[in-house]
């Protein structure tokens, strides 16, 4: 059968340590045979003009290109969508089937016109199929960084889904869990390429991403790196259960607006951060059926970190703790009472979620009280005791706090073996975490071989220390007066960020899973 | 009282004096032909330390065997350079070809900046002759000796030691230095390497094929031969294996020799292999491990198939915790840990409290589970006979007051317990006393 096949590669850093050219080389080497009659195409994101080599027949003329173009990677944002939109046109007046092959592994997430770019491919009834990694779940990161540099036209978006549904940025938590848990999926813009498209999906991890690690922004309390996940194996058929809508963002949204599950957790999400809970505000805003994209506002500051009034602290924590259980009793109440109904699998799951990191947030609250009632005043007062050696002051007595730190001590273990680990909060916070442990179980039970169950574990019991004023410097100049143009490149660089594996720094590659 | 100054300062030299004819003939004892004395020589001049060790060495040196060479070398590593550099250049002339590279070795680093670039070049020259003069059982001990130089003129001579008659174990060590020092594989070496495959000997034919395959894949099936004509080629390039790079055959060749292993070591070193790359194969040959004849080898077998994911099962593993075998027990407490089940912590327990060869185990074991429940048993331990023990419980203990009481800080040097010294007692005690307190 007569094909056109056009390969659009994003010549990222990552891709060129996959080893993409010799395995692309080695496919067409093994399939000879049946790419007889097939012309292959070759592009480039990034380049002024993304085609490369229009179809041809000689695929040994394709692979010494791709050698050679691929030769050096380059980090920056690029526009793969734009270049799709390219290599499409090249085939849409191709004659036999067209498929369109994109690989690109970092840059999903920088869009400029999904619609658009579904829609050339669907005029010219080409086939987009793509190589990619994962993504992280609902991944909050370009919400939080929305200042970020991106290139003109383009809006750096992100995560499996059409938009962000599952809340992040609560309270003591160092960094969301979503952008530390593989979502299983690969980013909606190119999802949705391949979906409307009748298209595939491949995703790409390396070995190295798949290593398990307790904590990327906090510490493990209770292991050496030798933690063995006992939901490391995903469940295919929950993980399926869990996923994003794939449609058009905003079909997505009127779908979504319509699921009482999805309504319920944006008012909770809402609520809470208006409380202080969360610090960041849903990026959605609810219409009677539906809803519509919003600006994701911050949420109330409930200003705890910020001074060393230990006693102030402890008395607004205090209050906000009981806010949290308020909230997370009239959740709990308003999912028990769902309709079985319109109501999707992931946003119950996000809802069940929610309720935990809920008691978590309060869990976190008390330990945070009880650590300005009890062990801060402590530790300044002068007329306390030197500790039994081994044990020493953990600051010097006439030092002076003027704010307060935390950290996160991972959950992945579960809540169990914090019942041995001496925190402070009393008998209250005791209780406490024995409802979290029954809660985290529970969870883990219903989503535990899933995204879900994953990214409960990627919170933490936040651990505080106080923090004492530094001693300031000047600044140090950063570029030299001069009407010289700075030197480096236009195209702005990709952060790096950790996220679910211990990868390459390229954007939020995961690997997690199966 | 002048009477007295007079025997104060003659006792003093004496002493002086008396101690600087011990350090002599120690430094002569270096040079002995009796392996023990030599080597409490070579212990006491290291715990020594006298910066009159230097002159002394280097009066003696050149005439020392070998060994003795070797000895002195380390022993002048000990001392900065400043206070070794006229050794070194000495050494630079010396008879033995060896000392030649060793003197003109550490002088190098010391050459930097343009003034020096004269004098490094012909230290530069000085390494590259040695080297070439070397008598061939020497030629490993002289490249380790200069391990820092990656002058072109050293890789060069190293290249040049690669012929179709050297032994396979001078051929693995260059082959190691030169990837090492060219932080890869490179055409120059490569080269060279391709001259190996003439060689008659199959060992070094099968390390020149390992090195090439980094860049060549089409030589992995001529090495899958050479493994199967000669399975006991696989122990020397073991460790030079490229594991992304290796074929079914090689994959295969490997799989059986796990299954007939020299010695425990190479299991570990195999699975490192197979782990990556045939996680099935490894299983299957673990499991037929498990019943080798040989209880170290059913150990280490068990070690490796726990710590893969999925290596031993749950049902597997409780059957092992409540068996007979101690070790086994003890890897399933320890591999069930690490899937956050605790059911092992009283088995960990009681073989920590009793006495027997695997107590150093059941005491690593216990340490990771940072449980309340082993404090008392690890500061127990701390006191126990064996030195190993004593290292792993104050090792453990450590780290389980820190996860247990994370807002607490500890200064456990202020404790003064070192588990290598005799007097314990007090320190023990210390332990003891905070603990009667917090817990």
């Amino acid at each position: 059968m007569e094909r056109t096949l056009m390969i659009v590669v994003d010549p990222s850093e990552s891709l060129a340590k996959a080893g993409f050219v010799a395995a692309f080389t080695k496919a067409v080497a093994d399939n000879a045979q049946s790419l007889t009659k097939t012309r292959i195409g070759f592009g480039i994101v990034g380049s002024k003009n993304t085609v490369i080599l229009a179809p041809t027949l000689a695929h040994q003329e394709v692979l010494a290109e791709m050698r050679r173009q691929l030769s050096g990677q380059t980090a920056g944002l690029r526009n793969v969508y734009a270049a799709v939109r390219e290599g499409a046109a090249a085939i849409a007046q191709a004659s036999g089937e067209r498929t369109l092959v994109l690989v690109s592994f970092e840059n999903g997430d920088l869009e400029d016109n999904v619609a658009k770019t579904v829609a050339v491919l669907r005029r010219g009834k080409i086939r987009a199929e793509v190589v990619t990694s994962e993504t992280t779940l609902s991944d909050s990161y370009w919400q939080r960084n929305s200042n970020y540099k991106k290139p003109r036209g383009t809006k750096l978006v992100g995560g499996d889904g059409a938009i962000v549904d599952v809340p992040w940025g609560f309270l003591f938590q160092r960094q969301p869990a979503n952008e530390m848990t593989p979502a299983g999926y690969a980013m909606w813009g190119l999802t949705r390429l391949a979906a409307a498209t009748d298209g595939r999906v491949f995703l790409y991890a390396s070995a190295d991403q798949q290593k398990h690690v307790c904590a990327f922004f906090g510490s493990c309390l209770f292991c050496s790196n030798d933690h063995e996940l006992p939901d490391a194996g995903w469940n295919s058929a929950l993980v399926g259960q869990m996923a994003p809508l794939v449609s058009a963002r905003n079909d997505a949204l009127k779908e979504l607006g319509r699921d009482a599950a999805f309504r319920l957790v944006m008012k909770i999400w809402l609520a809470a951060a208006k409380e202080g809970l969360i610090n960041s505000q849903p990026g959605i805003r609810l219409r009677a059926t539906s809803a519509a994209r919003d600006r994701a506002r911050a949420g109330k500051d409930l200003r705890l970190l910020l001074t060393g009034n230990f006693a102030r602290n402890a008395k607004r924590a205090e209050a906000a703790a009981r806010k949290a259980a308020k909230l997370r009793d009239q959740l709990a109440e308003a999912v028990a009472h769902l309709p079985p109904e319109g109501v999707s699998y992931r946003a119950k799951a996000t809802a069940n979620y929610m309720v935990v990191l809920l008691q978590l947030t309060r869990v976190n609250l008390l330990t945070f009280a009880g650590f300005c009632r009890d062990y801060a005043p402590q530790w300044f007062d002068e007329r306390t005791g030197e500790p039994l050696p081994p044990e020493v002051a953990p600051f010097a007595r006439d030092r002076r706090p003027h704010g307060i730190f935390y950290e996160n001590l991972s959950l992945c273990h579960g809540v169990r073996p914090f019942y041995e680990v001496e925190l402070p909060g009393g008998p209250l916070l005791r209780d406490e975490l024995m409802k979290l442990d029954a809660m985290f179980n529970g969870f883990q039970r219903r989503y535990g071989k899933s995204q879900f169950g994953y990214a409960l574990r990627r919170n933490g019991i936040a651990r505080f220390y106080p923090t004492f004023p530094g001693i300031s410097k000047g600044s140090v100049r950063r570029r030299p007066k001069s009407a010289a143009p700075p030197k480096g490149p236009i195209t702005p660089k990709r952060p790096t960020r950790r996220g679910g594996g211990s990868g390459p720094a390229s954007g939020p590659t995961t690997g997690g899973g199966e | 009282m002048r009477l007295g100054a007079v025997v104060l300062v003659g006792v003093l030299l004496t002493g002086v004096s008396g101690a600087q004819s011990t350090l002599l003939e120690l430094v002569q004892q270096l040079g002995s032909d009796d392996r023990r004395q030599r080597t409490d020589a070579y212990r006491a001049l290291q715990r020594d330390r006298s910066p009159q060790i230097v002159g002394l060495i280097a009066k003696r040196i050149d005439s020392f065997p070998r060994v003795g060479q070797e000895l002195s070398c380390n022993l002048l590593r000990m001392f900065p350079i400043a206070d070794t550099s006229t050794v070194y250049k000495q050494l630079t002339a010396a008879e033995s070809a060896y000392l030649r590279v060793v003197g003109a070795a550490r002088l190098v680093p010391t050459y930097v900046g343009a003034s020096a670039r004269a004098r490094r070049q012909r230290a530069i020259k000085v390494i590259a002759a040695a080297l070439a003069a070397c008598e061939a059982d020497r030629i490993m001990n002289a490249v380790l000796a200069c391990r820092q130089v990656v002058d072109p003129p050293v890789l060069a001579q190293l290249r040049a030691f690669l012929t179709p008659d050297t032994t396979a174990h001078v051929a693995t060590g260059l082959l190691r230095e030169l990837l090492l020092r060219e932080r890869g594989t490179s055409k120059p070496t490569a080269q060279a390497v391709a001259s190996l495959l003439t060689s008659s000997k199959p060992r070094v034919k099968a390390v020149a094929y390992a090195y090439l395959l980094r860049d060549d894949p089409s030589h992995g099936k001529p090495l899958a031969e050479l493994l199967k004509e000669k399975p006991g080629v696989l122990w020397w390039v073991r460790d030079q294996l490229p594991t992304n790079k290796l074929g079914e055959a090689v994959i295969e060749a490997i799989a059986a020799g796990l299954m007939s292993p020299r010695s425990e070591h190479d299991i570990p070193r195999l699975a490192v292999i197979l782990r990556q790359r045939a996680p099935h194969k490894l299983r299957v040959a673990l499991h037929g491990l498990l019943g080798h004849e040989k209880e170290k080898y059913r150990e280490v077998a068990l070690k490796q198939l726990a710590s893969m994911p999925g290596g031993l099962n749950h049902k597997d593993l409780m059957e092992m915790l409540q068996g007979d075998a101690l070790p086994a027990r003890i890897v399933a407490a320890a591999t069930l840990r690490r899937r956050d089940n605790h059911a092992g912590l009283d088995v960990v327990l009681a073989a920590a409290k009793a006495t027997g060869k695997h107590r150093v185990d059941a005491a690593r074991a216990l340490s990771d589970f940072r449980s309340k429940k082993a404090i008392p048993v690890l500061l127990d331990l701390l006191d126990a006979q064996d030195r190993a023990v004593r290292t792993v419980a104050w090792q453990g203990l450590q780290k389980t007051l820190r996860s247990i009481y994370p807002y607490r800080k500890f200064d456990f040097r202020g404790c003064d317990y070192d588990p290598n010294q005799g007097s314990r007692a007090t320190a023990i005690a210390t332990l003891r006393a905070w603990w009667a307190e917090a817990k």
